[in-house]
């Protein structure tokens, strides 16, 4: 994942990626919403506010497709 | 009969739908599912007959005890070792390994060497990083060649005088490759080396004959040939084991403890310390007796006509590729379909009744051999049918284009 940060807040997120369709939408749709957020905004997103957008039935098995993003963002964002 | 036809019956959980289709269970490469009379016979002690072994002198305890030892001599007879001694019960294949890593690691020298191969399961890879961590002892690997077979030159190359143990997989659980066991044990045997085979993925599988293959070491466990979970079986030949000395300490293994000391009881039960997984012996016992019922020649001929088959007609499919030997090759097809990730592969596929693996199947040298992060694998075994595969190809063909 990349982020381009701009006076403390993120400006832009993108991501490259060899993954499962979970993750893939995971990925997609938290690089869309940090955008515009504060850094420690953007740490601060969850499973839970990625899962409000997805709408999908994720199995508990396949949490971890879910949080992958997540938690890489967390390390970029120190 | 098919053999499918004659044993469906006895595995109850094969009456189950999955999200309302029939279970197509294609994942026994990982845990295969379980007969009634093993079932049963584990309910059976627990109801009649259960107490701790080797200790109590109680009938109960004796019924115990004779049943946990007659599950040795049921595993002994099975892979044809030449003592009861050179069977040492287990958690399982990797605390198989462990053991025996655990204890040659005390023994490394920094210099020596340890030969694993590019195929291994992380099980037999792993116990050997750690036995070898701060020894200064070099951990180094058989590549392979061609279909994903090992590299014999190279490894005759790479077995040296510095060699101390040799671990390799008996079957790759990805490639379905057939190591040629004795052959790698006889060079291992030329330069003073000691062997190691991961028999994880061959004893369900094939007959099996420890005095043919001549390995000092050969690990396996009991849940992927039709028995529980939570028990294994180190064989290991007999001056092999003596000379082992132990790594890990409790009741069971000693003779006689002070309290800063003690002396070592005699093999197998000198490697099994604590109490051992009892009820787990006895399924095993009944898995054993089934699998001998159906004969071992039996089961690789069905097995591997399924695998055959489900090569064929999964490489049919122009978006997938198929992984390992076309021919002589083992219960395990691994596969992967254009534009999908195996984990939707295996997701689509499970909406559909039909359980297989995907991801790295805890091979993650292997996968970048195959340069990729992951495949979908299908395994059988003695309760899968044609039609099963058929339907694996059929579910497989319909997946279209990237999810």
């Amino acid at each position: 994942m990349q982020v381009k940060l701009d006076g403390g807040r993120v400006s832009a997120a993108r991501f490259a990626g060899d993954s499962c369709a979970i993750c893939t939408a995971s990925a997609d749709v938290l690089s869309e919403m940090v955008e515009g957020r504060s850094r420690a905004e953007a740490a601060a997103l969850g499973a839970g506010d990625v899962l409000g957008v997805l709408q999908a039935d994720v199995r508990p098995t396949r949490m971890r497709c879910v949080t992958l993003p997540i938690t890489v963002l967390a390390k970029a964002l120190g | 009969m098919t053999l499918d036809a004659q044993t469906r019956g006895d595995f109850p959980i094969l009456e189950r739908t999955v999200n309302g289709r029939p279970l197509v269970y294609l994942d026994s490469a990982a845990s295969s599912q379980k007969p009634r009379t093993v079932i049963e016979a584990m309910t059976r002690y627990y109801e009649t007959s259960h107490a701790n072994v080797h200790r109590s002198i109680h009938t109960l305890g004796e019924e115990a005890t004779e049943l946990y030892e007659l599950a040795r001599d049921r595993v002994q007879r099975f892979i044809g070792a030449a003592a009861r001694e050179e069977v040492v019960f287990t958690r399982g294949t990797t605390d198989a390994i462990s053991i025996v890593a655990e204890a040659i690691g005390r023994t490394l020298k920094p210099g020596d060497e340890i030969l694993v191969t590019d195929m291994e399961h992380h099980s037999n890879l792993v116990p050997w990083q750690v036995a070898a961590r701060d020894r200064g002892v070099r951990i180094r690997s058989v590549p392979l060649i061609g279909e994903g077979t090992l590299d014999l030159a190279a490894a005759e190359r790479l077995l040296n005088e510095r060699t101390r143990l040799f671990a390799f997989a008996h079957v790759s659980n990805v490639l379905g490759t057939i190591n040629p066991v004795a052959d790698l044990v006889a060079r291992a045997r030329r330069v003073g080396a000691l062997s190691l085979v991961d028999g994880a993925q061959a004893v369900p599988h094939l007959p099996l004959d420890m005095s043919v293959l001549e390995c000092d070491f050969y690990a396996f466990s009991a849940h992927k040939m039709l028995g529980p979970t939570g028990l294994g079986v180190l064989y290991g030949r007999r001056p092999v084991l003596e000379a082992l000395e132990p790594a890990r300490g409790g009741s069971e293994m000693i003779k006689e403890v002070w309290v800063d000391r003690a002396t070592w009881n005699d093999l197998p039960w000198r490697l099994e310390p604590g109490t051992p997984p009892i009820a787990e012996t006895v399924g095993l016992t009944a898995a054993i007796e089934y699998l001998e019922k159906l004969g071992m020649e039996r089961v690789r001929e069905h097995e591997q006509a399924l695998a055959t088959q489900a090569v064929e007609v999964l490489s049919a499919i122009p978006s997938v590729r198929v992984y390992g030997p076309r021919r002589e090759r083992a219960a395990v097809v691994a596969f992967a379909v254009d534009g999908w990730h195996p984990h939707d592969v295996a997701a689509a596929l499970d909406a559909e009744g039909i359980a297989v693996r995907a991801g790295h199947h805890c091979a993650q040298p292997l996968m970048r051999w195959c340069g990729v992060v992951g495949t979908s694998r299908a395994s059988f075994s003695v309760y899968n049918s044609s039609e099963e595969v058929a339907l694996l190809a059929h579910a497989v063909a319909s997946l279209g284009g990237a999810p």
